[in-house]
C-alpha cells in the first residue's frame, strides 16, 4: 500500500484533483518533487527560494504537522496521510 | 466606500468572497481601503456623533451589505491605572478593559461580530469556529441572537468556565482530542468540505478586521492620540497585528497625529513562537506544541506570528513571555490595585508589562496601555486555590471581632 497525499481548498488547483493521490518517496520534500513531475509549478507554488515550505503552507502527515517533525525531510511510510492546506491558525 | 481583498504576499486583488487564501499564490487575503476617500468622509466630530460601539468606525471596517449590526459591541473602557502604575513606578498607565465588552465579556465579540454580519451577507445559515475558549462563547452568543446555526470547536481540555459559557446558547459544543492548533486544522478542513462559515478561518479577512476597533478606540479615548507604548497579549498573532494596522490607518486618513506608538507582545513562557521570533531577529517562526495552563493563548503554530513580530519591530517594540505562576501573580495584582479580574492571558500582559519595565524596555513616564482582552471569571479555576484556606466565623459579632484582630491589613481597629 502506497501513502497518499491530498491537497485541500485552493490548493486543489495545483494537482487538479480533489481526490487523494498515490505516492511512493522516502520523504515529504522527495514527494513534492515526484509530484512535480506530474503537475509543473507545484514546488514552486509550495516552496520559498530557499527550498523551504512557504510559511502560508501547512503539510500534516497522519495529521501531525512536518514542521514538529522533521519538515520536508520528514519520512513517508506506507499507508501516511499527507495533506497540503493553507496556514490559518488563530482563534 | 470601495473595498476589495487583497493578497498581502502577491498583490493579487478579488472581490469581498468567503476566502481567505489567496488563489494565484496562496498568501493571506486581507480587505483593502480607499484610505484617502475615508479621509475625505470622517473626522473626529462624526466619530464622536455616533453610538457608543464598535461600529462608529465603520468606514475602517468591511463594509457590511444588510446594515449595520445592532448588538452594542465595543467602546469598553480605558481606565487611568493609578495604583498599578505606582507599584511599576508609571506615571500615565491605562488598561484597556475588554473583559467587560458585549455579549461575552472579551475581545473576540469585536471579530464575531465583523464575522458573522459578513457570513450573513454571504448567504451562510451556519457558522463555526476553533477555539480556546472565548471565541466559542462568542459565536454561540451572537449566533444565537441572529439565528444562525452554530458549531464551536474547543479542545477537549478547556477550562470548565468556559465551556459553560458556551453551552448555555443554542449552540452545539464539540470537544476535540488534542490542543488548538489539532482543532483549527481539523476546522480548516471542515472549512473547505462543508458549506460553513468558519469565522477564523474562511471569513478570516474580515474577522480579523473587528480586533482594530480595540487600537481606533484607545485613540479616541486618549483624545485622539496613540499611546506611546501598547502591551498586548499574543495567541495567533492577528490581535496585535491588527492593532498597529489601527494605529497606522488612523494616521493615514489623518484623525490622529504621525508618531511612533511602539507595541510589546506578550506570551506565555510555555508556548512562546512569536516572543522567541522577537527576540531573535530572524525570518523564520519555529512552531511549538504547547505546554501551559494559560490555555488562550496556546497556539504552537500561529500563522499570524511572522506579521505580529514584523509589527513589533517596525513599531520600536519587543516581546516578552512569563511562567505560569507569573501569570497568575499578574491577575492578582492587577485585581488587588485596580479592581479588574482578568483572565490568565490579562495576567500573562500585566507580568510581561512588569518584565519589560526591568529590561528597561519601557519608558516608565510614557503613555502605556495594558490590553486585558477576557474576564477572570473564564479562568477562575488559576486561582481556586485562594479560596481554599479561607476563614468561617459563627454568626457573632465577637467570633469578628476575634477574627479581623488576626488579619493582616484592616484600616480600622476599634470597638463602638
Amino acid at each position: 500500500m502506497s501513502a497518499q497525499i491530498e491537497f485541500l481548498g485552493p490548493l486543489k488547483q495545483l494537482v487538479k484533483s480533489s481526490d487523494p493521490i498515490e505516492i511512493s518517496s522516502p520523504n515529504v520534500g522527495a514527494a513534492l518533487t515526484q509530484l512535480n513531475d506530474t503537475y509543473p509549478d507545484l514546488t514552486n507554488r509550495l516552496l520559498a527560494e530557499n527550498g523551504t515550505l512557504h510559511s502560508h503552507i501547512n503539510i500534516y502527515i497522519n495529521e501531525v504537522d512536518i514542521r514538529l517533525q522533521d519538515d520536508l525531510l520528514t519520512s513517508v511510510s506506507s499507508g501516511d496521510q499527507l495533506t497540503v492546506i493553507s496556514a490559518i491558525a488563530g482563534g | 466606500m470601495n473595498q476589495l481583498l487583497i493578497c498581502n504576499v502577491c498583490g493579487h486583488e478579488d472581490e469581498f468572497k468567503p476566502e481567505t487564501v489567496c488563489p494565484t499564490c496562496f498568501g493571506p487575503l486581507e480587505v483593502k481601503y480607499d484610505y484617502e476617500a475615508i479621509g475625505l468622509a470622517v473626522s473626529r466630530e462624526t466619530i464622536a456623533a455616533r453610538p457608543a460601539n464598535m461600529w462608529r468606525y465603520r468606514e475602517l471596517l468591511p463594509n457590511i451589505g444588510e446594515g449595520l449590526p445592532d448588538t452594542p459591541v465595543g467602546w469598553t473602557p480605558l481606565i487611568r491605572a493609578h495604583r498599578l502604575g505606582e507599584q511599576f513606578g508609571m506615571s500615565n498607565l491605562y488598561i484597556k478593559n475588554d473583559a467587560v465588552n458585549f455579549p461575552t465579556l472579551s475581545f473576540k465579540d469585536r471579530v464575531v461580530a465583523v464575522a458573522l454580519a459578513k457570513a450573513v451577507d454571504f448567504g451562510f445559515k451556519t457558522v463555526a469556529c476553533a477555539s480556546t475558549g472565548n471565541l466559542a462563547n462568542s459565536v454561540a452568543a451572537q449566533a444565537s441572537r441572529l439565528g444562525l446555526k452554530s458549531l464551536v470547536f474547543i479542545p477537549d481540555n478547556l477550562e470548565p468556565q468556559k465551556i459553560s459559557a458556551s453551552v448555555c446558547y443554542d449552540t452545539q459544543v464539540i470537544k476535540v482530542s488534542g490542543n488548538y492548533d489539532e482543532v483549527n486544522r481539523l476546522c480548516t478542513e471542515i472549512s473547505y468540505r462543508e458549506e460553513i462559515a468558519v469565522v477564523n478561518v474562511n471569513l478570516r479577512p474580515f474577522y480579523s478586521e473587528g480586533s482594530k476597533t480595540v487600537g481606533f478606540e484607545i485613540a479616541e479615548q486618549l483624545d485622539w492620540r496613540l499611546p506611546d507604548q501598547t502591551v498586548v497579549p499574543m495567541a495567533g498573532g492577528s490581535l496585535i497585528s491588527k492593532i498597529g494596522k489601527a494605529y497606522g490607518e488612523l494616521q493615514k486618513v489623518g484623525l490622529v497625529e504621525v508618531k511612533e506608538a511602539a507595541i510589546f507582545g506578550a506570551q506565555a513562557s510555555g508556548c512562546a513562537p512569536i516572543s522567541t521570533m522577537v527576540q531573535s531577529g530572524g525570518d523564520e517562526m519555529v512552531p511549538v506544541v504547547p505546554d501551559t495552563s494559560i490555555k488562550s493563548l496556546a497556539i504552537g503554530a500561529p500563522a499570524d506570528g511572522p506579521r505580529a513580530s514584523k509589527v513589533i519591530h517596525n513599531s520600536g517594540g519587543w516581546a516578552e513571555d512569563v511562567t505560569d505562576e507569573e501569570a497568575i501573580a499578574g491577575i492578582t495584582l492587577l485585581a488587588q490595585s485596580e479592581g479588574i479580574f482578568a483572565e490568565a492571558a490579562g495576567g500573562v500582559t500585566v507580568a510581561v508589562t512588569k518584565k519589560l519595565l526591568e529590561q528597561g524596555r519601557l519608558d516608565p513616564d510614557a503613555t502605556t496601555v495594558i490590553c486585558v482582552t477576557g474576564n477572570g471569571l473564564k479562568t477562575a479555576d488559576l486561582i481556586s486555590s485562594q479560596t481554599e484556606n479561607l476563614p468561617t466565623i459563627e454568626a457573632k459579632y465577637s467570633s469578628y471581632r476575634s477574627y479581623i484582630n488576626t488579619t493582616k491589613e484592616v484600616d480600622y481597629v476599634g470597638t463602638n
